[in-house]
């Protein structure tokens, strides 16, 4: 019983390395510049100075990058934040994180700080705003030293309303240029010239993985409830805090570095929860590989179907992730599964 | 006498004010002890006090004469397991649940369950007698059925201290009987202590080594079915008239209804 | 009584002066009080907007802010002309038109030509038409300079970047695409018809210039980030520039001829 169990994983990570991998090389040969899948190793080896040779690497290869990490990390956030609340409604952005975020972002833009410091200070603010509504969150959820996660949820979905007033204030008071600004930004984007940023955020999103297999039990045992989770030996206080600041840490990392891209944290954990199981030992690596795959096919898809014009991929993650999702919940099949 | 668990001078309670206090419990190691007494005098809470859900006012719990409060989280999941009425129902295997049991015994780091996990799990399954429905979801299961998935996954555990809050309340007699005697079986064969809250007065007197009956928060009294279960203290604590026998077969007391046109009745 | 030609004369006299001295505008946009102020119109001016720096220090009243319109402000002031852009909501507009208020609304230029006729539309409001006509023929006699400094064979292709986080170019049918025709380029975003441009399409249309349009440190760090594709003939040549925001996004005249003068010295040295 134990061997098929594993075989069954090994297939499905397999399954999405393949699924990665493809959608990387999609990635790289589509754009208004086709390169044929044959070509690119030539060119990324020899052809320096070329035109295609800054193409793949300097444009298409950063952008994949960002996919893989983001797509990456906010899927496994959101898997770690259903696990930890049990619900299935529930992402980073339901969680007032991206709230936070945006509203840091569109104050940096409103006040002109940006253009005066630099530009660094946009995904600093974002990931500062995203931290901010962590401790926010949090405190408001602490009641005698105890987590009260139905608190949370609450909390978190307040927050999002209030940012979102709050963003509506700056956005009537200010020129329209930067109401352009805001919404594109918000919108999401994997354009980002900055390596120093890229690099930051794929170590970010890989380390993120990595840590949260350290609290792989935690998170199963947590499948059971609360109270069963603690009765099983998890000290589910710390775990439960420990998750939750991990969740909105690559959450924070994510909005920093691509702005908000809503769905993907929470179409893609449930969609694995269809395909392999809830147990979190094959949830987080499968969810990871199929987000980023997710992520960048859909860059593919938002720098190219409009070309040479760029749509804001939350776009196209809410129209692609939206329709898969009613899809696959008309089955009634999988109704009981999601629970 | 240093008893195997132990609880002393106990109490803890809730905000809006109802609490238990002076509880002092001994029990020896191998026994099977029932708490018993009617809704509302505190069963549940000396429950979510020993637990550790609720937090103690005052008062010591210790295992072997270690205070509960030294013990890491693990060390406490592999001595004491711990069955409640089990009202949420996962998305998970028999198997994946009961082998969750084998958690406290897991290093951080250690990702599979080794050949050691599933064969004890096998074991226990096999115990219990639910081997057969090791690949059905919990939600396909009747009440019955969840119950004894959910005693094996305690069993699993391979505690020391068995505890139970009621698990056989919404339970027809058949399976209300067979959860009685697998928890006996496994009191007397594997040397179990067992420590339950039960609702029905007869099951308790039946099975239970010792009993403690409940009133308002207190211990009202302690000690063998004989000594607590008297017509007396049922109609102290359950204000309610009973009449009380031996059962012919095994020796334990039973409780038997009056009914009201009864009493009045033998008033004529 | 006979009406003498001495109370004609006089009444005509006062209406016209009337109409001189008296006339009140309020401007809803920056670019409409700085066009004001080069038609040295500004004592006419009794509104601006929040972002109308030289207006503010010279004490006007603050009418709206960003883009919130302070309707009951503008009423009391008793404006002859509120004078706005194509950015004012419809219902905005609507809103000062039923409370008896003359708006005019002058749609962003979309050409050179455009802007001129903007101007001399608001003199003819100001009275300042002889003003009007003397800044276009000086401004145009500038141009006609400048033309002939741009060498008849070249015809550069040219990225104007007017954004970052989203990249913004310059489409066509727009004033600003006029900067680039009018310094002899080409601008590689002559088929868009929306701004967000893919930084791949920049790279594959290979510019032999590109200008930044940006405020403060942005604009520096733009310029590195397009530093890093070597590949680029503006990179190579290093023909990568910073315009300054200022005069490039108003839509005055000679702040246009201003900076078609950058762009052509920086263009053809």
């Amino acid at each position: 019983m134990s061997i098929s169990k594993n075989i069954k994983w090994g297939l499905w990570i397999l399954a999405f390395l393949l699924l990665t991998i493809l959608s990387v090389l999609i990635s790289l040969s589509i754009g208004e510049l086709h390169i044929s899948l044959t070509d690119i190793p030539r060119i990324l080896f020899n052809g320096k100075g070329s035109m295609e040779y800054t193409v793949l690497r300097d444009i298409r290869l950063p952008r994949i990058y960002i996919g893989l990490s983001v797509g990456g990390a906010l899927s496994i956030a959101g898997a770690i934040l259903q696990g930890v609340y049990r619900n299935p409604l529930v992402e980073p952005y339901t969680m007032g994180i991206s709230g936070g975020a945006a509203l840091s972002v569109a104050f940096i833009i409103v006040t002109g700080l940006s253009l005066r410091v630099g530009a660094f200070l946009l995904p600093l603010a974002g990931f500062i705003g995203a931290l901010a509504t962590i401790f926010l969150v949090y405190f408001l959820s602490v009641r005698n030293g105890k987590v009260l996660t139905q608190n949370m949820v609450l909390v978190g979905v307040m927050i999002s309303f209030i940012a979102s007033s709050g963003m509506m204030l700056l956005m009537s008071y200010t020129t329209s240029d930067n109401i352009q600004s805001i919404v594109f930004w918000i919108m999401g984007s994997l354009d980002e010239p900055n390596s120093s940023l890229i690099a930051l955020g794929v170590t970010m999103s890989v380390a993120g993985l990595a840590v949260s297999y350290l609290f792989i039990h935690p998170l199963n045992a947590l499948r059971l409830g609360e109270d069963k989770a603690r009765h099983l030996g998890i000290n589910t206080d710390v775990a439960i805090k420990i998750l939750f600041i991990l969740a909105s840490l690559l959450t924070g990392m994510c909005v920093a570095v691509a702005g908000v891209i809503g769905f993907v944290g929470l179409i893609i954990p449930q969609l694995m929860r269809l395909l392999t199981g809830s147990d979190f030992r094959i949830l987080l690596i499968s969810s990871f590989l199929a987000g980023g795959s997710f992520l960048v096919f859909c860059d593919t898809v938002a720098r190219t179907i409009i070309a040479p014009n760029e749509l804001p991929i939350g776009v196209i993650t809410g129209i692609i992730g939206g329709l898969v999702f009613i899809v696959m919940l008309s089955r009634s099949s999988t109704k009981a599964k999601l629970s | 006498m240093a008893y195997f668990f132990e609880i002393e001078n106990l109490s803890c309670g809730y905000d809006d004010k109802f609490h238990i206090s002076n509880i002092n419990i001994g029990i020896t190691k191998g026994s099977f002890v029932g708490i018993i007494g009617p809704n509302g005098c505190g069963k549940t809470t000396l429950f979510k006090g020993i637990t550790g859900e609720l937090k103690l006012k005052s008062g010591k719990i210790k295992l072997n004469g270690i205070n509960l409060k030294h013990l890491s989280h693990k060390e406490k999941a592999r001595n004491i397991a711990i069955v409640t009425q089990d009202i949420e129902t996962p998305y998970i295997t028999v198997e994946d649940y009961v082998l969750m049991g084998r958690i406290p015994y897991h290093k951080s780091y250690q990702f599979f369950d080794t050949k050691d996990d599933y064969d004890i799990a096998e074991k226990y399954m096999n115990l219990t007698d639910i081997a057969h429905l090791r690949n059905k979801y919990l939600t396909q299961l009747s009440g019955g059925e969840r119950q004894m998935v959910a005693i094996t996954r305690a069993l699993v555990q391979e505690p020391e201290l068995l505890l139970l809050d009621e698990p056989t309340s919404h339970l027809d007699i058949t399976h209300q009987i067979q959860v009685f005697n697998l928890v006996q079986q496994l009191n007397e064969q594997l040397g179990l202590t067992v420590l339950m809250i039960i609702h029905e007065l007869n099951l308790a007197g039946e099975y239970c080594d010792q009993l403690i009956l409940l009133n308002k928060g207190e211990i009202q009294q302690k000690g063998s079915p004989e000594e607590v279960l008297t017509y007396e203290n049922i109609e102290k604590v359950y204000n309610t008239v009973v009449i009380t026998k031996i059962n012919p077969l095994s020796g334990k007391p039973s409780i038997f209804p009056v009914s009201q046109k009864t009493l009045n009745k033998m008033k004529e | 009584m006979k009406l003498k030609p001495g109370y004609i004369l006089f009444f005509v006299f006062a209406i016209l002066s009337l109409n001189t001295f008296s006339q009140r505008i309020v401007s809803l946009a920056p670019s409409l009080t700085k066009m004001l102020y080069i038609l040295e119109a500004e004592e006419k001016l009794v509104g601006c907007t929040n972002y109308c720096i030289e207006a503010i220090k010279d004490k006007k009243s603050i009418v709206i802010t960003g883009m919130e319109i302070n309707t009951e402000k503008i009423y009391t002031l008793k404006p002859d002309w509120v004078i706005t852009t194509d950015l004012t909501k419809p219902t905005d507009i609507a809103a000062l038109k039923k409370i008896g208020l003359k708006v005019k609304v002058m749609p962003s230029p979309k050409s050179y030509t455009q802007i001129c006729e903007q101007l001399t539309e608001l003199a003819r409001l100001t009275n300042k038409q002889s003003k009007a006509k003397s800044i276009i023929d000086q401004q145009q006699a500038r141009l006609d300079r400048l033309k002939s400094l741009i060498p008849k064979d070249k015809k550069p292709k040219v990225f104007y970047e007017i954004g970052a986080k989203p990249l913004f170019t310059v489409i066509p049918n727009t004033f600003m695409d006029d900067f680039i025709t009018y310094s002899g380029g080409q601008n590689i975003a002559a088929d868009l018809k929306q701004g967000t441009i893919t930084r791949e399409a920049v790279v594959l249309r290979n510019p032999d210039f590109i200008f930044i349009v940006t405020m403060g440190v942005v604009g520096d760090e733009e310029k590195a980030a397009w530093l890093k594709y070597s590949n680029i003939s503006a990179v190579k040549k290093h023909k990568i520039f910073i315009v300054d925001s200022d005069k490039a996004c108003s839509p005055d005249p000679v702040s246009f001829v201003d900076v078609v003068e950058q762009l052509i010295k920086t263009m053809y040295p």
